[in-house]
């Protein structure tokens, strides 16, 4: 019994070392702040570890994530009292991520870094940020989405489609205030 | 019109097969559909490249930290979880051993225990000096009956207690007997026979004979309650 766990914490090592870089870096852009991370991965890494007997062996990156953004959501939301901006999940709302498509996205992207794009999709509410992150930089599934954050596919769409369209319309902003684009498009 | 979220699906591959032909066609019909979806692939990339996954090395040394800990913990639950059992009976071993050596080891009282022995006792009339005396478990000792200013027994399991208030020249003093004991604890040897000790505040001598512990008691001193214990085997 003792050896069989030493082979399963070696087990689990190797796979959560892997894609720790993913579990921390969404903790990192959940929170945003770094302190909160470290204690969500850590948890995350924790609660992990106890149910890896569990785990069904399909897609550990997904599975940490899943867990992950549970504890987030669970855990941490809780503190917001803060209104919830629920209308936006209605698919009417969707709006386009090229609506101001006059702005070339050569001009757009190509003058952004990372910090500032971390900035802006940092200025994304919650939980279309986090559709975001799952699938653009950790490259989820809509199913593993809607599973990680306990809604419909549906809801996973039409987060994804707001929080781009936010997160474009930010990041123009930005290029606007540093002088990459004009107001109007013109470069 | 095209979905705008079918858009976002084709980018994104989550399209059921049998409407990715018919979604493609739209798009490539539509020249505001291309704007969106080349939109939403150039958003992707940018996230997918620029964002880089932050330094995480110390934070996984934390974790592994807290796996080790979380180890621990489950090993020691374990054992503790198998063993219960035997932890258990080495306990119950352990109290039951005390308590047969206690029972066997018999007659050992304690200096509160025989606080507790010599209070409330009966009142005795002193008008039968040798049925007293016949009962008397210490017979070696020298009760002088002009000294008895009062008696007073108790029975006990282990047989009855006397107290004897007595007085001498230098005042008044206790005498008491208690059957079947064999060692006292909380006292100090004071001689190969004798022990001494407090009880109630008052100082005491404790001297065994033959299987009855005698107990002397007086505000005096350990020397002069020593002296009158041996007075009392004169």
């Amino acid at each position: 019994m003792l050896f069989g766990k030493r082979d399963l914490r070696d087990a689990f090592e190797r796979q959560a070392e892997k894609v720790f870089p993913s579990v921390f870096g969404t903790a990192l852009r959940l929170t945003r702040s770094r302190e909160e991370a470290e204690d969500l991965a850590q948890e995350a890494i924790v609660r992990a570890y106890e149910a890896f007997d569990r785990f069904d062996g399909s897609n550990f990156k997904a599975w940490m994530l899943r867990i992950v953004t549970n504890l987030y959501i669970n855990r941490y939301r809780a503190r917001q009292r803060g209104p919830q901006i629920n209308s936006l999940d209605d698919e009417a709302a969707v709006e386009p991520v090229a609506a101001e498509g006059e702005i070339p996205d050569r001009i757009l992207f190509d003058n952004a870094v990372g910090a500032e794009v971390e900035e802006a999709l940092a200025k994304v509410p919650v939980d279309f940020r986090t559709a975001v992150i799952l699938s653009d930089i950790e490259g989820m599934s809509y199913q593993e989405i809607a599973d990680a954050t306990g809604v419909p596919i549906g809801t996973v769409r039409s987060r994804l489609a707001r929080g781009r369209a936010m997160l474009r319309r930010f990041l123009q902003d930005f290029a606007m205030t540093e002088g990459f684009i004009k107001p109007g498009g013109d470069e | 019109m095209i979905d705008r979220l079918d858009i976002h699906a084709f980018a994104d591959r989550e399209l059921p097969p049998e409407e990715l032909a018919r979604i493609e066609k739209e798009i490539a019909a539509s020249p505001e559909a291309q704007r969106e979806l080349e939109a939403i692939r150039s958003l992707k990339s940018c996230l997918s490249t620029r964002m880089t996954a932050p330094e995480a090395a110390g934070v996984w040394r934390a974790c592994r930290g807290r796996l080790d800990e979380l180890d621990k913990v489950k090993k020691t639950e374990f054992i503790v979880g198998k063993y219960a059992w035997a932890l258990s009976a080495l306990l119950f071993c352990v109290i039951l051993s005390g308590g047969l050596y206690n029972h066997f080891r018999g007659g050992s009282v304690s200096v509160g225990q025989l606080a507790s022995d010599i209070g409330g006792m009966t009142p005795m009339p002193l008008n039968n000096q040798p049925q007293v005396l016949q009962q008397f478990a210490a017979p070696t000792l020298h009760i002088d009956w002009s000294q008895v200013l009062g008696a007073a027994y108790r029975n006990t399991p282990e047989g009855r207690i006397y107290r004897f208030r007595m007085q001498d020249q230098k005042g008044a003093f206790d005498v008491v007997t208690i059957p079947n004991v064999s060692s006292v604890e909380g006292v100090q040897p004071i001689d190969d026979n004798m022990y001494a000790g407090q009880i109630n505040g008052h100082n005491c001598v404790v001297r065994f004979d033959s299987g009855t512990l005698v107990l002397v008691i007086a505000d005096r001193s350990t020397s002069d309650l020593r002296d009158l214990t041996e007075s009392l085997y004169r």
